[in-house]
């Protein structure tokens, strides 16, 4: 047996994993080998010592500290995020308000356009064509809504299978 | 190594947490501090980073909570999660001084005299930085063999790897371990020899 032989089967040997006509070729190898023979001494006790190392204790309050730490995340993300949102919000709505101001005269401008527009849908609805076409769209929307519903399900239901 | 509960108390803990029961995951962490943080403290060599990183891992556990698959062990997907952030957290370090520039105190002849404790502190100091010669992976590899008591397949699941290279890895690195604290080794085991020739000291 080589020495490489050896090292390969030391920690075999030291798991019980090595018999017969192999475990006395390591043994005579050991017994005439002097630097395998200081080798195998260094891995069994290597070996002791870390079985018998404990376990390293945590400081008597790192848990409460990780909890706190996770209360604040979470509180953060739930609550937080949304009012650093509105702020933004607001803060855009400030900065502009002029023009935020100006909508209700572009609506008042506009409206007796949209009563117009109002009244040509009105007149197209009573042609006959345009009801069908009506309750075909709105099938479609509704058809729409249901599968998109589904589809957000199924993507759940994949997400944390 | 800690509170643990069992495997299906641990999962129905983590999925609850998962739909926002806080107090779900304060049991998860009371039962997985002690043994995220012995991880941590053996891979990173020291108690204050090993605070720093049990924090973080569990951080990392909390944000990944969607990402659990209910088919494997919680044990697993933890030690798991804590095993990566240090292997990481060891990559993006600069290197460890070697073991043999790293000098304990020279102490005369009649301090020489370690009592149980003191052998004990001097083992724990010389293991500590042997395995901080040793590369992420193998290191990662032995604690969760010793101090985990993980099987080879387990340890194999925790790390992503497949169950022949967790042996070979784990045999690397017992024969670099040893062959790092030959010197203290052999030097102790002749000091408890001397000791016991004049009469007094402890047998190693």
């Amino acid at each position: 047996m080589t020495c490489d032989r050896f090292r390969e089967r030391m920690i075999d040997l030291l798991e019980g994993g090595l018999t017969g006509s192999e475990a006395r070729e390591w043994e005579a190898h050991r017994m005439l080998c002097p630097a395998c023979q200081t080798l195998w001494e260094a891995a069994r006790m290597a070996d002791a010592w870390l079985r018998a190392a404990p376990p390293a204790p945590p400081p008597p309050d790192l848990s409460l500290r990780v909890m706190r730490r996770i209360r604040r995340v979470a509180a953060w993300e739930s609550r937080g995020a949304f009012l650093l949102f509105l702020l933004i919000g607001l803060g855009l709505a400030l900065a502009w308000r002029e023009f935020l101001l100006a909508i209700p005269v572009w609506v008042h401008k506009l409206y007796p356009l949209f009563l117009e527009a109002g009244g040509l849908l009105q007149g197209l609805s009573r042609l006959p064509a345009a009801r069908w076409g009506m309750m075909v769209l709105i099938g479609l929307a509704g058809l729409s809504s249901l599968g998109l519903l589904g589809l957000t399900k199924a993507a759940q239901r994949v997400r944390y299978s | 190594m800690g509170v643990q509960g069992s495997s299906e108390g641990e999962r129905d803990w983590i999925l609850a947490a998962r739909n926002g029961d806080l107090n779900a995951f304060e049991r998860l962490v009371a039962a997985y501090t002690r043994p995220i943080y012995n991880l941590c403290y053996r891979m990173l060599g020291d108690p204050h980073e090993a605070e720093d990183a049990t924090q973080e891992v569990f951080l990392r556990i909390y944000r990944r909570l969607h990402a659990y698959d209910p088919a494997h062990r919680p044990a697993s997907w933890i030690l798991s999660i804590a095993a990566h952030y240090c292997i990481d957290r060891i990559r993006a370090r600069r290197p460890v001084l070697p073991l043999e520039d790293v000098h304990p105190e020279p102490q005369t002849p009649e301090e020489a005299r370690p009592d149980a404790l003191v052998e004990r502190q001097e083992q724990e100091a010389c293991l500590r930085e042997a395995l901080g010669q040793l590369k992420p992976e193998e290191r990662a590899v032995l604690i969760l063999y010793y101090w985990h008591e993980r099987s080879c397949e387990e340890i194999a699941s925790i790390l992503g790897l497949q169950p022949g290279t967790v042996r070979v890895r784990l045999h690397r690195a017992r024969l670099r371990l040893a062959e790092l604290l030959k010197p203290h080794l052999l030097a102790g085991a002749l000091n408890g020899r001397d000791r016991s020739a004049s009469g007094g000291g402890h047998d190693l």
